[in-house]
């Protein structure tokens, strides 16, 4: 049992895991009901696209350049960004959804 | 010593050719655009030309005239002389070009130094259908375009259409309810046309060999368990294939094209992707 949650351990840590700061909103806003969030255990959702390589992707929700500052301002609004996304407001405030938007840009 | 090693790669990469041509399986002798190498004898290939292509460049300075740019005049000069094979943000290649093999990149995922792409444009590129344009533009239209294509990641497919002049096609006659039902696809036929339609150019496509980590599109191995498709359209029956058809109508402003897809054929290519991208939804999921 030991071998399989250290093996499972590993496994994770193949992403660097978020700051905990980012840990919390992203626990606290359910973003894993919808996305493969690495390093957030339990985060599986597969409505939305997994979020393993963000750092790596040229668009965001397929419309627009992947920039940090991008990014940020469609974990705030996504509709702003792309009216017709299924992705709902996060409530996430600039300052948070910065914090986020970093993180995710990071995981190549 | 650099020259050493890529020497000794280039004649590594010739006689591992040669001895997989003579002793490797059928498809090493399927000379056919219809399906891509194994996937190791592309990764062999990408690596050799990469090494080379590193090698003819090495210690370049940066040229000049090659800033990153976005103006109309080039960006229409790249509509009209590069996205024919590679497409644009959001706009497909001409059709031939969709079954190029090896497949024209599309250029919104390329790092490269200036250097390496004025180079690319200047001297083409063998065994490609990449062709020198030295004696087709002017020194210029290469150093500005050479910029364009620097600028190509940071340009929106809404950007894209108006700087080149371009509109977005409207394709409602292909989907008025009902029309373009062709029942159930074969994903046999299927993954033919996923190959000849480009697909792999931008995303991974568990089954298809190609570039091992694409940046355009999301990964498609999981297509039939995802909730949305574009971010857009509910992921219900049949909805794939209207998607695949007229993606921009569902969502407009997407970098995923319209690739002028029939509905048989559009049904075929969604019948291969939900086979081979794992497990569906569950019906009881909450999500």
């Amino acid at each position: 049992m030991r071998a399989v949650v250290l093996l499972l351990a590993l496994a994770a840590c193949r992403h660097e895991a978020p700051p905990p700061q980012a840990a919390r909103l992203i626990e606290s806003h359910g973003c894993a009901t919808c996305h493969h969030i690495p390093g957030i255990p339990g985060a599986t959702g597969r409505t939305g696209p997994p979020l393993g390589h963000m750092g790596a992707r040229v668009y965001v929700a397929g419309v627009a350049p992947a920039t940090e500052r991008t990014l940020a301002r469609f974990l705030r609004d996504p509709k702003e960004l792309d009216p017709r996304s299924a992705m709902p407001r996060t409530g996430l405030s600039q300052t948070e959804a910065s914090l986020l938007a970093a993180w995710l840009r990071s995981l190549e | 010593m650099r020259t050493l090693l890529t020497a000794l790669l280039a004649a590594m990469t010739a006689l591992a050719l040669s001895a997989a041509l003579i002793l490797g399986p059928g498809e090493m002798r399927d000379i056919s655009a219809r399906s891509q190498h194994p996937q190791w004898l592309y990764n062999l290939i990408v690596t050799g030309r990469e090494a080379l292509l590193g090698w003819q460049t090495a210690g370049l300075p940066e040229p000049k005239g090659t800033k990153p740019r976005q103006d109309p005049a080039t960006a229409r000069l790249f509509q009209r002389d590069c996205a024919t094979c590679h497409g644009g943000p959001g706009t497909a290649p001409a059709s031939f070009a969709l079954s190029l093999n090896p497949a024209a990149p599309p250029l919104s995922a390329i790092e490269r130094p200036a250097a390496e792409i004025l180079w690319l444009i200047r001297n083409g590129l063998k065994l490609s259908a990449m062709p020198a344009w030295e004696d087709h533009l002017s020194e210029a239209e290469m150093r500005a375009l050479t910029g364009f294509v620097r600028a190509l990641p940071g340009i929106s497919p809404s950007e894209y259409r108006s700087l080149a002049g371009l509109r977005w096609s409207s394709p409602e006659s292909t989907l008025r309810p009902g029309s373009g039902d062709t029942g159930p696809g074969d994903p046999v036929r299927g993954r033919r046309l996923t190959q000849g339609f480009g697909c792999r150019r931008c995303h991974l496509i568990p089954g298809l060999p190609g570039d091992p980590a694409p940046r355009i599109g999301p990964p498609l191995t999981e297509v039939a368990a995802r909730g949305y498709l574009g971010g857009v359209l509910a992921n219900q029956p049949g909805a794939l294939a209207h998607w695949l058809r007229a993606p921009q109508h569902f969502s407009p402003g997407s970098a995923m094209p319209d690739l002028g897809l029939g509905p048989r054929q559009a049904a075929d290519i969604a019948a291969f992707l939900l086979t081979v991208s794992g497990p569906g939804r569950k019906p009881t999921a909450p999500d």
